[in-house]
């Protein structure tokens, strides 16, 4: 199935998405899915306040989704590993893209959805939400589109939404 | 030295704490400051994003380190500079907010607020990539945290 093209188009197209010489421009060095995925665990042992200002530190439920999507992402080899993965202050998690000049944010900011956007220089940033469900069946890995009800747009307009289950 | 209770002037600095965690700060990024940095916190930022009035310290050169020091984490922040011209080019305000329980000069930027936050996200989340490509521009960072010095 390749339903799962408005996910890869919007990361894939990241200029030497598939180069790693070029994702250390965005990273350190050869940064890969697994050391990702190892981030996200350590976040596990986050408690609130973790900055000392007040910063709330993100929930179990919302991690797990994040490693599923980090999975679903990772199993694509045309999509470039993030350039850095943060939590916010606000208990939710950034994956970031920054390759040769373009911007691309993933926010998960409840479990299996995440506020995306991403800005090329000279043009309007976009944004849109993407969704993803469980990775819990058991007859494989893959990806089908359900749903993108509208175009991505520009701030200050609805955000568009659409939903890629990891299905059989 | 501007007292802490004096408007905001155009030709005033203010700094920014940023903290020195989960790669906030990834010095070989073309953008190494995170847009978190500048996300409101849901409770205490509530009608404006913290920042604090380098105009207000005797030692203007000292008071990054002063506020990353007066901080819950005792000095390990990134502190960023940033001019109140460069934040009006992006529609943002400073106001004076002095509070005993901050460091010098605190004030707030309202238009960066969680409430502000909530009602427009893609504009702010635009506007935050802007501070954190000022924050990112050589010069801007005055404070490093010494456990940090080495890869910054």
């Amino acid at each position: 199935m390749a339903h799962h093209r408005s996910a890869r188009s919007e990361v894939s197209t990241l200029p030497g998405a598939m180069s790693d010489d070029v994702l250390t421009s965005g990273g350190e060095s050869r940064r890969s899915w697994s050391r990702i995925i190892d981030d996200l665990l350590a976040m596990y042992a986050m408690r609130d306040n973790w900055d000392g200002l007040g910063a709330e530190a993100p929930g179990s439920d919302l991690l797990r989704s994040t490693i599923d999507l980090v999975c679903l992402l990772g199993e694509e080899p045309e999509i470039p590993v993030p350039s850095r993965i943060i939590p916010t202050p606000i208990g939710t998690v950034l994956l970031e893209w920054q390759i040769a000049r373009r911007y691309l944010e993933w926010e998960v900011t409840r479990p299996y959805t995440a506020e995306c956007m991403s800005k090329e220089p000279g043009k309007p940033a976009r944004h849109w939400t993407f969704d993803w469900c469980p990775a819990h069946t058991d007859q494989g890995m893959a990806f089908e589109h359900a749903v993108l009800s509208q175009p991505a747009t520009q701030s200050g307009q609805s955000i568009a939404s659409e939903q890629v289950y990891i299905a059989a | 030295m501007k007292d802490q209770h004096e408007p905001v002037s155009l030709d005033e600095y203010v700094l920014r704490a940023i903290p020195n965690s989960y790669q906030y700060y990834q010095a070989n990024l073309e953008i190494p400051v995170a847009l978190a940095a500048f996300q409101a916190n849901r409770t205490r930022d509530g009608t404006g994003l913290s920042v604090f009035r380098e105009s207000c310290f005797l030692d203007s050169a000292q008071a990054p380190s002063i506020v990353a020091h007066a901080l819950p984490k005792r000095g390990d922040y990134y502190v960023v500079r940033l001019a109140v011209a460069d934040l009006k080019l992006l529609s943002l305000t400073v106001l004076p907010d002095p509070k005993q329980d901050q460091p010098l000069g605190h004030a707030l930027i309202p238009e960066l607020g969680y409430i502000q936050y909530e009602k427009n996200k893609p504009k702010a989340k635009e506007v935050q990539r802007e501070l954190a490509k000022l924050a990112s521009a050589p010069g801007a960072i005055r404070f490093i945290p010494i456990a940090s010095r080495q890869d910054a």
